[in-house]
């Protein structure tokens, strides 16, 4: 039941994620084929030209093929050549649109060099260059024209890894936000709240604990970033986002083994503590090669997929192992991979289908919603957790508490005794002024309040007298002694069984106070012979009625009362209680408290020595 | 001969305090008083129940908290080796579930230990002569714990009886046990006999339960 109707709250933030099917654009962008590839590098004339640029006619060297993205790959070779001659619908383009392609770059328009990512030089060692959309402009009136892209990499596969595309220039701007609006928002949520978590945490503890979560929301949200194409129009640094999409994806599986570890069965805890210290370790000797420049093949992340993928699958089945004991915890996170899959499987259609939902069809873009949903219903478990936290803390502090007054009280009670037992003793003799016995016996009185005034705290202090029937016979008891001291005849009133519900420190405390205060009225002021002390338990309320059959008063003139009175309803009114008095002179007085009991929460069992003021 | 004549009038008390201030307050007390004579004074219970038996004081004073044993556990031993012995709970403020659990393992009452002297001393010879002080809270409390495993046994033994309950409900609605006795037109000696013998039965009632209890299990 929990689950689903946490499931409907966030129900508008899931549907938000269909958004990117709404907002999906068909393919309203010209595809050409025609086109022509070449291995190797063009040759320089005496002038310093590429002599390939100038080459006419469609020779036997350059081989055809339909799409660039499907050039066969063959290892080793850095430089690849790719042309295309413009006819007239894609001349009339003002722009073409590439996604992921290698290193570097220039693009010509017959020998005219329009546009170039990275520099050409001899002999050296390529840099990463990093994967970025590039949006070209072509110059007006090219039809007729040959395009050409010479291209260099040191990777082991190169090449052109998506469609290259005609349009306008507007229409691919548009097609990007589109795409990539939902994802770029997200991956700012995701960091955004990282960073927050870990600020909260710092000054709240739990941060070693939460640790995990805090590097999955942070670098989980750079992956995302960098998987939005949207995020190069306003940042353009392709080495940053290069570093912030592989990096991140491996510090976010991190982040999120560590995690997970913190909510499984601590039992498995060793065997997931390695896998996350293995991958950190991987993690380590691949940043190690690219920095060093001894290997570029941090992106390739098949390994490291093959692992988590078995990780994970392994993990489920702990987490099943965990859930079927009956581990609360353990179940939701099933859901969340239950939600994880329905997403990915989304990826699956959309790829099958080739629907463009993103202008680069490599990219999963449900798997980024799906880690989302995933760190909402940790963050649920975590959030749960740490409430139950609370209240654990809460219970030590009042066991705490409790055992702190029972050891005061006990020991001061045993010193107000002996106070007490001297006094007491001293009274015995006979040669003593009447000063001297007067003030023996303030001496005993006031070592007798403070123990009863202790005993009280003491009764109120300890969590297992939270009960109503606890409440409930401690008030009539009280009651019975005040006024049998006063001599006044005493009656209670009250259900032979309580039911079994909880009532606060606050609740009770002012009361209890509120009788006392009230009694000490009617001895003072009523003359009365009989009170009657009523108690009784509606659904959610509590309903003390006192009634004494005294002498009364004006019920308009209260001033003589005054302060008493407003004490009492002060009290009534800070537990959301209400308070009534009813009296004429001569005809007694009726007081009626009505108390709710359900109001008690978290927060109020927290106020253990409430202001009495 | 006459002073042997007036020791048998003593009412020899055994106390059981750690305290020792407490403890030898108590014991001048009850040296100095007239009537009363300390046979043994122990500061924890296994001293207690160790030499107890052999000194047979008609009373036994035990604070409720003791190190070790507590108080509790200490009347339920010394009832089951001298089941005719009274013993009174001295405690420091009225905590009315240690009062009721020593009330089950056998106790015949309890004293606050600022209880003034001279009201001490007549509250051992009420004791003594069969008085049974029983407040609203505890009187609530022996009823439930009576009502809450109902029938158990039927042998009438460890059952309150009609007037039992009658004088329990009339105490836990506050009625003084004069005004019981007006109520129930019945002496006031009367009143305090049937508590006495709640009393027993709470302490029989509550070592079936526990006999109960313990054979379930």
């Amino acid at each position: 039941m929990k689950l689903i109707k946490s499931f409907l709250y966030t129900l508008p933030f899931y549907l938000s994620f269909l958004s990117p099917m709404i907002l999906a654009v068909e393919k309203s962008v010209i595809e050409v084929g025609g086109w022509q590839y070449r291995w190797g590098d063009s040759p320089v004339d005496e002038d310093g030209k590429l002599t390939w640029l100038s080459e006419s006619g469609y020779d036997k060297v350059w081989y055809h093929i339909n799409k660039p993205s499907k050039i066969p790959i063959i290892p080793g070779k850095r430089d690849l050549w790719i042309r295309l001659r413009l006819g007239n619908h894609n001349a009339a383009s003002s722009a073409i649109f590439c996604n992921r392609i290698e290193k570097i770059f220039e693009v010509y328009v017959d020998t005219n060099r329009i546009y170039n990512f990275g520099k050409f030089t001899s002999g050296e060692k390529i840099p990463l260059m990093g994967f970025a959309w590039h949006l070209i402009k072509l110059p007006e009136n090219s039809s007729g024209k040959t395009l050409f892209f010479r291209i260099r990499s040191d990777s082991k596969y190169m090449g052109v890894y998506s469609e290259i595309r005609f349009g306008s220039d507007e229409s691919f701007i548009s097609e990007i936000i589109k795409a990539n609006l939902s994802k770029t928002i997200l991956g700012v949520i995701f960091i955004f709240s990282g960073i927050v978590l870990a600020i909260t945490l710092m000054f709240i503890g739990h941060f070693r604990q939460f640790l995990g979560a805090i590097i999955f929301m942070t670098t989980g949200g750079f992956w995302t970033l960098a998987n939005s194409n949207l995020t190069q129009i306003y940042f353009y640094a392709p080495r940053v986002i290069y570093y912030a999409d592989h990096l991140g994806l491996f510090a976010s599986a991190v982040g999120f083994f560590m995690l997970v570890v913190e909510i499984i069965d601590p039992k498995y805890k060793r065997i997931f503590t390695r896998i996350y210290q293995l991958l950190i370790g991987y993690f380590v000797v691949v940043l190690f090669l690219d920095i060093t420049g001894i290997s570029d093949n941090i992106d390739t992340v098949a390994p490291f997929l093959a692992f988590i993928t078995i990780a994970v699958l392994v993990l489920i089945y702990f987490i099943f192992l965990s859930a079927r004991k009956g581990n609360h915890e353990a179940k939701i996170l099933l859901v969340a991979f239950a939600v994880y899959a329905l997403f990915a499987f989304l990826d699956i259609i959309n790829y099958f289908q080739n629907v463009v939902v993103n202008l680069d069809p490599y990219e999963m873009q449900f798997a980024h919603y799906g880690g989302f949903t995933f760190l909402i219903f940790i963050a649920w478990i975590f959030i749960s957790r740490y409430i139950e936290m609370n209240k654990q803390m809460i219970l030590a502090q009042v066991n705490e508490r409790t055992r702190i007054a029972r050891d005061l009280h006990d020991e001061i009670g045993s010193r107000l005794t002996e106070i007490k037992m001297v006094s007491e003793s001293f009274k015995q003799r006979n040669n003593l002024t009447e000063d001297e016995q007067t003030k023996l016996e303030e001496l005993s009185s006031a070592s007798d309040e403070v123990v009863s005034t202790f005993g009280e705290i003491v009764w109120a202090l300890n969590p297992t007298n939270d009960t109503l029937e606890e409440f409930g016979s401690y008030l009539s008891q009280s009651a019975i002694n005040f006024l049998q001291k006063a001599n006044v005849r005493c009656r209670i009133d009250m259900p032979p069984v309580f039911p079994e519900t909880k009532i606060s420190y606050e609740v009770r405390r002012n009361i209890i106070l509120a009788v006392k205060e009230s009694l000490n009225n009617i001895v003072k002021h009523a003359d009365a012979s009989l009170v009657t002390m009523q108690l009784t338990v509606t659904k959610n309320d509590l309903l003390v009625s006192i009634v004494d059959d005294g002498c009364g008063f004006d019920s308009n003139n209260t001033r003589k009362y005054g302060n008493g009175l407003k004490n009492i309803e002060r009290r009534i009114k800070s537990i959301h209680g209400s308070y009534s008095i009813n009296t004429k002179i001569n005809e007694g007085t009726r007081i009626k408290m009505e108390v709710p009991l359900q109001i008690n929460n978290l927060f109020t069992q927290t106020g253990y020595f409430p202001n009495d003021n | 001969m006459i002073s042997f004549d007036k020791k048998k009038k003593m009412i020899r008390v055994a106390l059981v305090e750690d305290d020792d201030k407490i403890r030898n307050n108590l014991i001048d007390l009850l040296e100095g008083s007239d009537g009363f004579r300390c046979v043994g004074a122990y500061p924890n219970a296994e001293d207690a129940l160790e030499d107890i038996p052999g000194k047979a004081p008609d009373i036994v004073l035990m604070d409720i908290n003791l190190p070790g044993i507590d108080g509790i556990e200490c009347t339920q031993r010394l009832k089951m080796k001298m089941p005719e012995l009274l013993i009174v709970m001295l405690t420091v403020y009225e905590d009315v579930n240690k009062i009721f659990n020593s009330l089950q393992a056998g106790a015949v009452g309890y004293l606050l230990k600022l209880t003034p002297h001279q009201e001490l001393l007549s509250s051992l010879k009420d004791v003594l002569q069969g008085g049974s002080p029983m407040s609203a809270q505890i009187a609530r409390k022996v009823v439930q714990s009576f009502h809450e495993e109902p029938k158990q046994n039927k042998s009438g033994e460890s059952s309150l009886t009609m007037r039992e309950e009658e004088i329990l409900e009339l105490l836990s609605k506050g009625y003084l046990y004069k005004e019981i006795a007006s109520e129930l037109v019945i002496s006031p000696d009367t009143v305090h006999n049937h508590l006495r013998k709640i009393y027993e039965k709470l302490q029989v009632h509550s070592r079936t339960e526990a006999v109960v209890k313990y054979l379930k299990n």
